[in-house]
């Protein structure tokens, strides 16, 4: 933010990445052979770029445009939209926190700052250590268990301030407490390739 | 037909038809933005909302279809649709920067157009704008202006709809949505500057424009484009007598509502300072201005005394003429020099070419449109993106829009591989072959009379052998002819007159098949030198020279005689004027020296003539050898007709004055016919008269003779065959001073494929060494994957490589060897 307006995306520089692995490509292939028309496999190629490179890598875009027969600026365009494609590299654990009306409402905001002071990250910075990434995220469809904390996508509901310090010094500790549903969120890196849904049985 | 109500007004429109379409033919006017008659409807911006009986929401018109009964309400009598469309212009201009009186779309937008006539008188929004660095160049033509920028994706579908150049593309999301190129990889297109025409806003502008003038400042001339044959309608702007923006002028049956970047942005020529402005005449090696009485008296002396010493005299006249002036150079030629010695073209001719030639003038003509009905379009040697783009722009749309097949053939593949066209690729030369093994095949299954195409030719096996095409390809090229019949098109480029036999079997194959059949060459005035008979052996309406019934018409016309002789072609005229057997050389507009495929055989000639007249714009290598250099005008500053590649005659007026004493060629052959006291027409409207009255009515199209080739071999020491044409951004003349879009051409370059690299040894990137008997050139390599073996391709005027310097246009075929560039220098 200045004072005379929002100056939009001063972007941190994104660093290089190698070229992807041939078993990522391979993975690649058996996905455009899952669709009548190969440009479908676009999005869970993506999140195979993000399982290995940690982010919708500049290395990556291009390879999946290469395969895809689409130019790299129409690779962006898609990977720019989803909020769940990273353009920086991600930590281990994603911290999402739900910052709209009825979250903000049980203490959202102050949780989000709170989170990004204990952490000394930015917005969709990593911490150093590359453990986490803390983000300010809309509604999650989860109001009634205001405030929401995500971390890797599962819900952790009505969380306080304290709750939300704990959880990063259990995760710190190598323990992923239990979520408020489902299971234990995985690892980044694992989540993506699992929403790639290129180990889904077809 | 659909019965719909709009306003109160009732209207009949075919199904399918969107009401925002239905609407304006009633003249009501919907405010839009994203909706464009030629990109597919995407309701992206919601300007065009309107009230629909029935419907709980208002709808975006330009995307609703209209449905029998429908009862619509725009603006004009709805409340609601009102207010709908000033809630949207309110929202739209929250985060707009109002710098219109800054902004070059300022007095042409849509946006401020439609702000006054429908939008609010101000704003609720007082919260800090978003703001962007701006303007971001997204390639060195079109500049980025993301604050005013609506989002409604026009400029990002014309790239991946309309070009197939998807370099452009929103990115992001949210209030965040923008137009972006990716990282550093700018928008590469030759048809960049339609996204700038087409923008409702002034977020995208012309680098060279910018800022330049007002809309209301200017003075629009409708024009046509002569930098090829495409034949575009364009707008020239100019301000205080200096062009400022040339557009796209809307003509559905020909560039629709596009040109590509070099008819748009090729315009500096014109107005630099290097033209020539004044007759001159060469003493002591300098030029010398004199007055048009004077060099026209010289000329015609000098006329007089070739005449009487009975030497020869010859013309040649350049292939970018208006038809008005190549018809006043050949008929110049026949009456006043008493010659046939003329030609456009700097090559040999051949007899394939002489037959099918004046029989293209009544070939039943190919539109563009035809193009869109056609069961099956064969390219074969031409590269429409980098020869005609807008023909390509068409073939794009045929292919992709209206399903025609596409197959295209020649050595190297093109642009046109991208949208699917099936490409046929063979050695350099060996197009004949690929055309006679298909008819071959056609003819076993009763699709055409093999035999009429060519009376004897080697087997299938045989042809294909030698031409090394893919037998599958060739044969899928015989079922589709079959299927297609007579709906195939034929587009021969101008380079299958160069390669034997090829013309000649194109020209029989499509008659066989009673299928159309165009000839599409570069250059913008070559249909009108075939027709008026900028050649040897024709003289105006196709008639041959040597048949005394079409000559006599034509003398009967002219009421003078004309030599029964055919003449010199373009290389002959070149070799006997290097031999110093021309006594005088007439030059309009043409650049032997520089153009001519001979090594230094141009220059020679010129060097040696006697006595050079030239008409030119510049300076070239050409004029600046000639002993009188005539100034003429440049097309946006004369009148005239090009007619284009289908054959289409497109008049033209001057958008600017000529500079100095400046004249059109017709008009200077005239004066020089007024000092000689001999008839000739005396105004643009004598010469379009003896034009028409010299069109001939259709004629039938009669086979010719496919002449037995027997194609040369490479030999050990010039291992590859030479492939060579110009890009479309080239280094040719009239791209003087068009700087910024210069910077948009490609770099030279030497094509292989990979496994001819790998046998030389040199990486794609490494400099090479092509040298022939001729001469030598040096450029980094590029590997194309599917360049047939042996093969070499070397676009001819890049960026100072001139591959004319290993050219001999006697030769059927060019031979060269390849070498990484420092074993060369070693060698
Ligand atoms: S730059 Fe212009 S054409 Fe492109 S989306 Fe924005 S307003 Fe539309
Ligand atoms: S396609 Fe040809 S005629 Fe059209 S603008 Fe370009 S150069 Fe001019
Ligand atoms: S506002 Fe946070 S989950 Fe709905
Ligand atoms: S013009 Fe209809 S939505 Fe843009």
């Amino acid at each position: 933010m200045t004072s005379r307006g929002t100056q939009v995306r001063v972007a941190s520089p994104v660093p290089a990445r190698p070229p992807l692995s041939v078993d990522t490509l391979a993975a690649m292939q058996k996905l455009m052979g899952r669709y009548p028309r190969p440009r479908s496999a676009l999005l869970p190629m993506l999140y195979l770029v993000q399982a290995e490179h940690g982010f919708v890598s500049r290395e990556g875009m291009k390879e999946v445009g290469k395969l895809l027969g689409l130019s790299a600026a129409e690779i962006a365009a898609v990977a720019t939209f989803y909020t769940m494609f990273k353009r920086r590299p991600c930590g281990t654990w994603l911290l999402s926190v739900c910052t709209n009306v009825s979250c903000d409402l049980a203490g959202g905001t102050k949780i989000y700052r709170r989170l990004k002071e204990a952490l000394g990250a930015e917005t969709e910075e990593t911490t150093a250590d590359g453990l986490f990434t803390v983000e300010e995220v809309e509604c999650l469809g989860a109001c009634d268990g205001a405030p929401v904390l995500q971390v890797n996508y599962e819900n952790y509901e009505h969380v306080t301030e304290d709750l939300a310090l704990s959880l990063i010094e259990s995760l710190r500790a190598g323990n992923v407490p239990q979520p408020t549903r489902g299971e234990r969120p995985k690892e980044s890196n694992a989540v993506s390739r699992r929403l790639s849904s290129v180990e889904a049985k077809p | 037909m659909v019965n719909v109500t709009i306003d109160d007004r009732a209207i009949t429109v075919p199904e399918g038809t969107l009401v925002i379409r239905a609407a304006e033919q009633l003249g009501l006017y919907v405010p839009r933005f994203c909706d464009h008659p030629y990109l597919a409807p995407l309701g992206a911006c919601r300007q065009c909302l309107v009230e629909i009986e029935g419907q709980r929401k208002p709808l975006t018109s330009c995307t609703t279809t209209v449905t029998e009964g429908m009862v619509v309400k725009t603006q004009f009598t709805s409340d609601i649709a009102a207010g709908a469309q000033k809630g949207v212009l309110e929202l739209l201009l929250i985060n707009h920067p109002l710098d219109c009186p800054v902004c070059d779309k300022g007095g042409e937008c849509p946006l401020q157009d439609q702000v006054l006539a429908y939008g609010p008188g101000g704003s609720r929004y007082r919260e800090p704008k978003r703001r962007y660095v701006k303007p971001v160049p997204v390639s060195p033509l079109v500049y980025l202006d993301r604050e005013r920028c609506v989002l409604c994706a026009r400029c990002t579908r014309f790239a991946s709809e309309i070009s197939g150049d998807p370099f452009i593309e929103l990115f992001e999301r949210g209030a965040l949505e923008q137009v972006a190129i990716f990282e550093d990889q700018p928008y590469e297109s030759s048809f960049s500057g339609n996204v700038i025409q087409i923008c409702p806003v002034g977020a995208l502008t012309d680098a060279e424009f910018r800022f330049k003038a007002r809309p209301f400042d200017m003075t629009s001339t409708p024009s046509v484009c002569n930098l090829c044959s495409s034949g575009c309608s364009l707008t020239i702007q100019q301000r205080r007598g200096q062009i400022v923006r040339v557009l796209a002028r809307d003509n559905p049956d020909v560039n629709e509502v596009w040109t590509c970047d070099k008819g748009r942005f090729g315009h500096a020529y014109v107005q630099r300072p290097e033209r020539v402005v004044e007759p001159m005449i060469k003493k002591e090696g300098s030029f010398v201005p004199v007055s048009w009485a004077e060099a026209v008296r010289l000329i015609a002396g000098r006329i007089q005394t070739v005449k009487a010493n009975g030497e020869s005299a010859a013309v040649l006249a350049g292939a970018r003429l208006p038809d008005e002036d190549a018809y006043a150079v050949s008929r110049f030629a026949r009456t006043i020099l008493g010659t046939n010695n003329v030609d456009h073209r700097l090559r040999r001719g051949s007899a394939e070419e002489d037959a099918v030639l004046p029989q293209l003038m009544h070939a039943e003509p190919v539109e563009y449109e035809t193009l869109e009905r056609a069961k099956l379009v064969v390219v074969a040697g031409l590269d429409p993106r980098e020869e005609s783009p807008i023909l390509f722009l068409r073939l794009r749309k045929a292919a992709l829009k209206h399903r025609v097949p596409i197959v295209e053939l020649q050595p190297r593949r093109t642009a046109l591989a991208r949208f699917g066209a099936r490409s046929i690729r063979c050695a350099p030369g060996t197009e004949a072959d690929v055309l006679l093994a298909a008819a071959t095949r056609l003819g076993e299954r009763g699709g055409v009379d093999a035999s009429a195409v060519k009376a004897h030719h080697p087997s299938v096996s045989a042809l294909l052998e030698r031409c090394g095409a893919d037998a599958d390809h060739v044969y899928a090229l015989a079922d589709l002819l079959q299927r297609a019949g007579s709906d195939a098109v034929f587009l021969a480029g101008e380079r299958l007159s160069t390669s034997p036999g090829a013309l000649a079997a194109c020209w029989n194959l499509a008659a066989g098949l009673g299928a159309k059949f165009a000839r599409v060459s570069r250059r913008p005035g070559a249909a009108a030198a075939v027709w008026t008979g900028l050649h040897p052996k024709l003289l105006p309406g196709g008639r041959l020279v040597d048949n005394d019934r079409e000559r006599l018409e034509v003398e009967a016309a002219w009421q003078t005689s004309v030599p029964a002789q055919p003449g010199l072609d373009g290389r002959s005229i070149l070799d006997g004027a290097s031999r110093g057997a021309i006594g005088l050389l007439y030059l309009v507009a043409i650049d032997p020296a520089f153009d001519a495929p001979d090594s230094s055989l141009g220059a020679r000639a010129l060097d040696t003539s006697d006595f050079i007249v030239a008409h030119d714009l510049l300076l070239t290598e050409s004029s600046r050898r000639a002993d009188v250099l005539l100034p003429a005008v440049a097309v946006p500053e004369r009148a005239g007709t090009f007619t284009d590649w289908e054959i289409r005659p497109q008049t033209f007026s001057p958008a600017v004055g000529a500079p100095g004493l400046a004249e059109p060629d017709w008009q200077i052959l005239s004066m020089i016919a007024a000092e000689l006291g001999v008839a000739f027409p005396r105004s643009l409207e004598d010469i379009r008269r003896e034009i028409r009255s010299l069109v001939r009515p259709q004629g039938t199209r009669t086979p010719v003779l496919v002449p037995d080739v027997s194609i040369p071999k490479s030999t050990e020491h010039y291992p590859f065959m030479l492939l060579t044409y110009p890009l479309l951004l080239d280094d040719g003349t009239m791209m003087l001073g068009a700087n910024d879009l210069m910077r948009t051409a490609d770099d030279v370059f030497v094509e292989l494929n990979a496994k001819d690299a790998e046998r030389i040894g040199v990486e794609p990137g490494e400099s090479v060494r092509v040298s022939s008997q001729h001469g030598a050139i040096e450029a980094p390599l590029r590997v194309l994957r599917d360049l047939p073996n042996g093969s070499v391709f070397i676009p001819t005027n890049q960026r100072g490589t001139r591959v004319q310097s290993l050219l001999d246009s006697t030769d059927a075929m060019t031979f060269v060897r390849v070498d990484p560039a420092d074993a060369g220098r070693r060698g």
